[in-house]
């Protein structure tokens, strides 16, 4: 055993409350819940994009939504800190979130899944927007819930509504088809509806667990 | 005895107490924590938890900073490069001693 050797270990406490520290922020549902609202407003600036809109109201709405999308998309980490210094840390304290704790530098397995997943986005706008068959959305749709387990099966917070999404949003382009050019802006509107319901859920029981401070 | 016994004599006693072994813990697996989530993950009372808090900021292992996010006040603490230093030697000589009684 050499002196210097890292601390963390199997089973070791420090691993054990590195562990707890990150799922910490995920516990009040924040993070899910804004980046659903983010993906929303992304799939409505999608959609905005490709219409043809000729009332003067309905072009308003879709430069609200496109800005509105840009504007949480980039501040999207300051508006969780926001969100979270009013709501959980007078409740359960605060903790340095993950991004502050990881290396800025991406390990060669992170690098490797980005690369895999940047793929597969790529993929899937390809393959819903050329492929004309209404029974691709099923197919990409149950590949995406496969690969989302696949990758987020040992995360302890883990929600079946993240998991079903796609496959559901997937069936439902099949059942009730609509133009190829509207297909990803279908998926990003439903895996944004799932994640902002699945961080309301969560932010309700944790609200329930951790009534707010008396003063 | 042993040499490797011996070493449980020069054990720094500041961090073997199990309430600052657990602050330990958390704030060397956190950048960075504040007096609520301590209080939370350790389960100590506030007391138990703020005198601890000052034997370790005396013994230059901690760092304490009283700051505000948003409206609300937070105490942060973080471990100093010798509380980190003095954590990483605590286990090394922990891991010889337990190795040499197993």
């Amino acid at each position: 055993m050499q002196k210097g050797a890292p601390v963390a270990d199997i089973h070791s406490p420090v691993l054990d409350a590195e562990q707890r520290a990150r799922n910490y922020w995920f516990l009040d549902g924040l993070p899910n819940l804004v980046t659903g609202m983010v993906l929303l407003l992304m799939g409505f600036a999608l959609l905005a994009g490709q219409m043809k809109p000729e009332r003067p109201l309905l072009v308003g709405v879709s430069l609200v939504a496109v800005v509105l999308y840009l504007t949480f998309a980039l501040r999207i980490r300051q508006v969780v800190e926001w969100l979270k210094a009013r709501i959980t840390y007078p409740r359960t304290g605060y903790t340095a979130p993950p991004y502050l704790t990881e290396d800025s530098a991406l390990s060669p397995g992170r690098k490797r899944r980005a690369w895999v997943l940047i793929g597969f986005m790529v993929g899937v706008i390809l393959v819903t927007r050329f492929v004309e068959s209404r029974w691709i959305c099923l197919a990409v749709g149950l590949l995406a819930g496969v690969s989302l387990w696949l990758a987020i099966r040992k995360s302890e917070k883990v929600s079946w509504i993240d998991l079903l999404t796609f496959p559901v949003v997937g069936s439902c382009l099949t059942v009730f088809p609509v133009a190829p050019r509207d297909r990803l802006p279908f998926f990003v509107l439903g895996a944004g509806l799932a994640l902002a319901l699945s961080g309301t859920l969560r932010l309700v029981q944790y609200l329930r667990r951790n009534p707010a401070p008396s003063a | 005895m042993t040499p490797d016994l011996q070493k449980l004599a020069s054990l720094d006693r500041v961090i073997h107490e199990p309430a600052r072994l657990m602050i330990m813990t958390v704030l060397f697996a956190t950048k960075e924590s504040d007096f609520l989530y301590l209080q939370r993950e350790c389960g100590l009372t506030q007391g138990n938890l703020s005198s601890h808090l000052v034997r370790l900021e005396e013994a230059g292992y901690v760092a304490i900073e009283k700051t505000f996010k948003g409206r609300y006040p937070l105490t942060i603490c973080r471990l100093t490069r010798s509380g980190r230093e003095a954590f990483e030697e605590y286990v090394y000589k922990m891991r010889v001693v337990s190795s040499s009684i197993s």
